[in-house]
């Protein structure tokens, strides 16, 4: 055995009883927890006990000043004292339940705590994160049909993100870019594509994009779509290219198709330079 | 899991325990309120009866 072995061989020996030391720590933690939890639960129980207890003592007082058993029981339910004081001892009864409950739930081990109404409880917070997500992305939508609509069109735009997106959309619509260059049938659908696939970058989020299809089969919905929203904006000129366009690549699904394949992979490139803008974007 | 885990899991049962007392403590006080003003009732009819036994006389 060399030098080096014999080095390694006594430094897993030290490891070895810190590791224990450390287990144990863990197990004694552990001990004290459970004690701890049944401590609390028993805290809990016998002081919800004591409280529902607590106006029966009290009522044997009224013996002092004079009064039987009867004779306070019928006042009591003249002035509505028991019907108040069963409100009461409801409150308190389901107070002791849900903290007992609650520090029951407190478990242990990670295993533990998978329970049913746990992995329920998980879904249920998934539905609500879509849901999030699609309100987010209606208020995205309805961002980009307020830019849509508004006079800006300038030709530094394709340097920002989002409204170089729908900078892109618009010039595929118009057939010409804002410089004035004609694009023929082909550019436009995949000006227009590159445009609603980057809009769809920014409307899923643009770190989620790398493992969905970014634009494969969506330029048409998403297109429809901006154009539903424009009409119902009430720029009814500018929401009918936008159906006129849906329908011309609707009509040409095979051209449609491999514009967006091209698209697709076009947009995949530019992610990681869209990425680094955005970063430095948001750093300055 | 790890001793860290634990101790987060021991404050939380804590915060769960504090926070059953405070809303035990108030339940008790609204209970005592119900029962006094009752019994604080009790004292004075009977007050009112006593007088009236010493005024018949």
């Amino acid at each position: 055995m060399n030098r080096v072995e014999n080095e390694q061989n006594s430094s897993r020996a030290e490891k070895a009883p810190r590791k224990e030391a450390a287990e144990i720590s863990v197990v004694d933690l552990q001990r004290h927890f459970e004690n701890y939890k049944g401590e609390k639960i028993n805290a809990v129980n016998s002081e919800t006990q004591a409280a529902l207890q607590s106006p029966n003592k009290r009522f044997e007082t009224a013996a002092s000043i004079g009064y039987t058993s009867e004779q306070v029981q019928q006042f009591k339910q003249e002035q509505g004292i028991d019907k108040k004081l069963n409100q009461n001892r409801q409150q308190i009864e389901s107070l002791g339940i849900n903290a007992r409950t609650r520090i029951e739930a407190v478990k242990t081990s990670e295993a533990e705590t998978e329970t049913p109404s746990v992995k329920k409880e998980k879904i249920e917070n998934q539905d609500e994160r879509e849901k999030i997500k699609e309100q987010f992305q209606e208020k995205r939508g309805n961002i980009l049909t307020n830019f849509l609509t508004s006079e800006v069109t300038s030709n530094g735009l394709d340097l920002v993100p989002f409204a170089g997106s729908g900078k892109m959309v618009a010039e595929s619509i118009a057939g010409k870019t804002l410089a004035g260059k004609r694009l023929t049938g082909k550019e436009r659908i995949i000006h227009g594509a590159m445009g609603a696939g980057s809009l769809t970058l920014d409307f899923i989020g643009i770190g989620e994009a790398k493992s969905v299809a970014i634009i494969a089969g969506k330029s048409v919905s998403l297109v429809e779509k901006i154009g539903a929203k424009l009409a119902a904006k009430g720029s009814i000129k500018s929401a009918r290219i936008f159906f006129i366009t849906a329908k011309f690549m609707t009509k040409h699904p095979q051209l449609t198709a491999r514009a967006e394949q091209f698209a697709e992979v076009k947009i995949k490139e530019k992610i990681q330079d869209i990425k680094k803008y955005r970063k430095q974007a948001t750093q300055r | 899991m790890t001793g860290d885990e634990i101790q987060q899991n021991i404050n939380r049962i804590e915060v769960i325990y504090a926070d059953f007392q405070r809303q035990l403590q108030q339940l008790r006080a609204e209970q005592e309120a119900i029962i006094s003003n009752f019994l604080k009732t009790l004292e004075i009819a009977k007050l009112k009866e006593l007088r009236n036994i010493i005024a018949s006389k």
